[in-house]
């Protein structure tokens, strides 16, 4: 994370008032850069990503995060004749999916590269089990045409990074009533 | 027609020239004097209100409540919110309900696509309940 850092979010929860307050003119200063980060951003992105970057996810709970790796079949070249010219392709999906409200927004990410997790620092004093969405940045891998990166920071103290070409985001409504949670909070 | 000149109880008579006395010396008069109150140096606490979180990310208050009704709403997985000019009370205040109602907390700032109307907020570790302690700054603002 540059902007939503873990060390910005211990600071905000800090115990004293001092360091707490001092926290906040930081975060807010991060929301304002942020947005720089983005407009400069917009005119690359493709609609979905826009989309992306749009959505708030905070305090959503994570119901699952995985990669999987898929075979890409060339069904059409099943009767080419003689010997195969090609090697077998793959392709990597990540899934995440988050349940916010009454929702289930899952995020299908076509990857770039393996999806990474990077731990917890040591000193996070949050609870790490029921993961929530926290924050999330969107940044362009730079000499890299067409592939971004998804970072997400989780309520656990781990943060995802997913690089990707392209997503897709699908929604789907629960049954009213089935969900333990309140309103989506800012 | 003017009314006469007599001393009214308040402010001076119309038509009396307030002060007037001798030869046209102007004597300390019975001018009425208002006290000036100083105004009160303290500033107003936070106040406790009944929350809508809205779809845009911005959030209604509602109406007065106590703390005490604060928290059994929070421990009902409600919304709260608690405003007033001192950013460092709210945020107090706020800390202090949620942990009295939920226990162990954490502290979350605006999200970013929230625009001005997102608030800080309170929220207990882990959930449930559901809900949050939301409350205002300087700059921030229930609607």
């Amino acid at each position: 994370m540059q902007f939503f850092t873990s060390e910005l979010y211990l600071r905000y929860n800090a115990p004293d008032e001092a360091t707490a307050l001092a926290a906040d003119a930081e975060w807010e200063a991060a929301i304002a850069r942020y947005h720089q980060h983005l407009n400069g951003l917009y005119e690359k992105m493709p609609s979905q990503v826009v989309e992306l970057s749009k959505l708030c996810q905070h305090d959503g709970e994570i119901l699952q995060r995985e990669e999987q790796q898929h075979p890409l079949s060339f069904g059409c070249l099943e009767d080419w004749p003689g010997p195969s010219r090609f090697w077998p392709m793959w392709y990597g999906l990540a899934t995440v999916a988050v349940r916010i409200e009454d929702e289930v927004v899952t995020l299908f990410y076509f990857l770039c590269d393996h999806l990474s997790v990077q731990p917890a620092p040591e000193q996070w004093p949050f609870r790490k089990a029921r993961e929530h969405w926290l924050y999330d940045e969107i940044h362009w891998q730079r000499g890299d045409r067409g592939r971004f990166t998804h970072l997400v920071l989780l309520s656990s103290g781990v943060v995802l990074t997913i690089p990707f070409g392209t997503v897709s985001i699908s929604r789907f409504a629960l049954a009213p009533g089935t969900s333990e949670r309140g309103k989506q909070s800012a | 027609m003017w009314p006469r000149a007599e001393t009214l109880d308040v402010g001076p008579a119309i038509g009396k020239r307030v002060g007037m006395g001798g030869k046209g010396k102007k004597k300390p008069g019975n001018k009425r004097v208002r006290p000036i109150v100083a105004p009160s140096t303290a500033p107003l606490g936070p106040s406790i209100h009944e929350a809508t979180v809205l779809s845009g990310g911005g959030v209604r208050k509602g109406k007065v409540i106590t703390q005490a009704q604060a928290e059994a709403l929070r421990r009902n997985g409600q919304d709260i919110v608690v405003c007033g000019p001192q950013h460092g009370a709210n945020m107090l205040l706020a800390r202090d309900i949620e942990h009295n109602a939920n226990g162990a907390y954490n502290r979350c700032g605006p999200h970013a696509w929230a625009g001005r109307n997102g608030l800080p907020h309170y929220q207990p570790d882990p959930r449930p309940p559901a809900g949050h302690t939301i409350y205002e700054t300087a700059t921030r603002h229930a609607l």
